[in-house]
């Protein structure tokens, strides 16, 4: 658990949470950056409360420095000690430590000897995050680890992220990507206010005008051929399009509301791999076309134009049978 | 090499070098001090420290006469240890670590302050007290602001004279240093070659570390180019 009791001058917070990666997330100037930092004892806030389970780290009488609060800090920019090699780098705070574990999980064993100025962005960003692992932090701070990253990058670092046995996360960021890959729980800051908080299927779901109409279907792996495999989720087998993915890993997946289409019975005589049996849940006008709600074991959406929407004689409680291919069935966030 | 010129040059060199030594800590600490944003006090501090290269070398040997003297406030409690400055080497050491101490703190603010200052807070996270992280992170990234400080601070105390001339008189082989020497050349006619030679030494002494200088200050920049 998590508690963040915050004031300070441009933070007015109160929250708990016992979210395994919880993610802060707003626009710049929201005050995330400073809500880590806060945490981290690197800024002080007037007063609150800043505890990681039992552990005060902050509050009336308590102001731990930052290197007794056992937190692992991975700022947005200037990660690394530019005068120190990777390999110092990763030992800055145990220099009796084996490097080796944290820099093969990493990626990082051929880049030991590197200077930091040698490195690209992400390489950077994974050295840092070594860095903060190896003290074995209970809690580590991640501000945008993903920012400036090109595509491909990014999602290497986030199916790292996701596979690695971290510890307690806050994530800060603004890219609602982010949060939908990584978080269990996103908190909405606004001018250092809370917002809003939910699930990222909850937050970034089909109201949200931060991103488009899509459903977050999380499930497991039960067979992988190439970069197409099968996940089991809520009961219902669906083909997707997998990046790295083992059998028995537990993958989230996002499906855009355009990509699903309706059909009144099941055919054989169409390219798409799932067909999913489904009742209608609920009709949203949307503009000018209409977002259809459906259960089809795990939860989907389908934004059809009116005239589909009536010649499918949709209404709530109607059964339909929902078809997507499995290249739009992707990992979540990536 | 004519004896004079030696005994005076390595009593510059040494008076140098023990002027910088006795200006470093100090220097690190103000310099940390001013580079900090919104440090109370910091105009004052900034100011004093800078009092010497506006104020006439004259006055400043003047001023630390006044201070240092049998009768001043610092002087009498060290006559009362035994201590004499006015008049001897000690003079000379005092007159250099005055004048270079503001070359030696603006060098090593400037680097200081292009440091990225989250360099050290990170190291804070990662388990290091306020002190060792200045040891380990800052000082390191900031060592040749540092060497430059030194190298102009000590060029600086080569060249001294004013202050050295009124706290420290000329007695050759004691206080004459160089640029006493080469006054006391210039005041007799007929010497213009020892003069010359004298003149050569400075130049090429003064030439060698600004180029140092610039050198150092290059690093610096590239230090943090990444």
């Amino acid at each position: 658990m998590v508690t963040l009791r915050l004031r300070a001058r441009v933070l007015d917070l109160d929250l708990e949470s016992s979210a395994r990666i919880l993610c802060l997330f707003g626009p710049s100037g929201s005050g995330k950056t400073t809500c880590l930092e806060a945490i981290a004892g690197l800024v002080r806030p007037e007063r609150g409360l800043i505890a990681d389970d039992a552990k005060v780290l902050f509050g009336p009488g308590v102001d731990l420095p930052p290197r007794a609060r056992g937190v692992g800090y991975l700022p947005q920019a200037a990660p690394l000690f530019p005068h120190l090699t990777v390999r110092q780098n990763l030992l800055y705070a145990e220099p009796g430590a084996d490097p080796e574990p944290v820099a093969a999980a990493l990626g990082l064993t051929d880049l030991l000897g590197r200077a930091p100025r040698t490195l690209s962005g992400g390489e950077a960003r994974r050295v840092a995050l070594g860095r903060a692992l190896l003290r074995a932090p209970s809690l580590l701070l991640l501000d945008e680890p993903f920012s400036g990253l090109e595509a491909p990058l990014r999602a290497r670092l986030i199916l790292f992220l996701a596979r690695l046995a971290l510890p307690r996360v806050v994530l800060v960021t603004h890219d609602p990507r982010d949060a939908i890959a990584l978080a269990d729980e996103v908190i909405l800051l606004e001018r250092g206010r809370l917002a809003g908080r939910g699930t990222p299927g909850e937050l970034f779901g089909p109201n949200s005008s931060l991103v488009e109409p899509h459903a977050l279907i999380e499930g497991v792996v039960r067979e992988v051929h190439g970069e197409v495999g099968t996940v089991e989720a809520e009961g219902r087998l669906l083909e997707a399009h997998l990046v790295q993915a083992g059998v028995g890993e537990r993958v989230r997946l996002w499906l855009r509301s355009d990509d699903v289409t309706l059909a009144l019975g099941r055919h054989e005589d169409v390219s798409a791999r799932n067909q999913l049996d489904a009742i209608v849940v609920e009709l949203r006008p949307r503009g000018a076309q209409t977002l259809v709600v459906l259960d089809a074991g795990p939860r989907l959406y389908s934004t059809l134009d009116g005239r589909s929407a009536e010649r499918l004689a949709l209404r709530p409680g109607r059964r339909l049978v929902a078809q997507c291919k499995s290249s739009a069935l992707k990992r979540a966030g990536i | 090499m004519e004896p004079s010129l030696l005994s005076a040059l390595l009593l510059s060199l040494a008076a140098g070098a023990a002027a910088i030594a006795i200006d470093l800590v100090p220097a690190i600490l103000v310099a940390r001090f001013l580079s900090r944003p919104g440090a109370r006090g910091r105009a004052l501090l900034s100011s004093l420290v800078h009092l010497p290269i506006v104020l006439p070398p004259v006055v400043t040997g003047y001023l630390l006469l006044l201070l240092l003297g049998r009768d001043g406030p610092v002087g009498s409690l060290l006559d009362g240890l035994g201590v004499r400055i006015p008049f001897t080497f000690l003079a000379c050491v005092v007159a250099a670590a005055v004048v270079s101490f503001p070359f030696l703190v603006g060098a090593l603010r400037a680097a200081l302050e292009s440091l990225d200052p989250r360099l050290e807070g990170l190291a804070l996270t990662l388990g290091d007290t306020p002190m060792r992280a200045f040891r380990r992170v800052t000082l390191p990234l900031a060592a040749p602001g540092l060497w430059a400080g030194i190298v102009l601070g000590f060029a600086r105390a080569l060249g001294e004279f004013g202050a050295t001339v009124v706290l420290a008189g000329s007695l050759e082989g004691e206080t004459r240093t160089l640029s006493l020497a080469v006054y006391g050349i210039l005041d007799r006619p007929g010497q213009e070659g020892r003069a010359a030679l004298f003149c050569i030494v400075s130049v090429a002494l003064a030439v060698v570390s600004l180029v140092l200088y610039e050198w150092l200050l290059t690093s610096q920049r590239r230090r943090h180019a990444w």
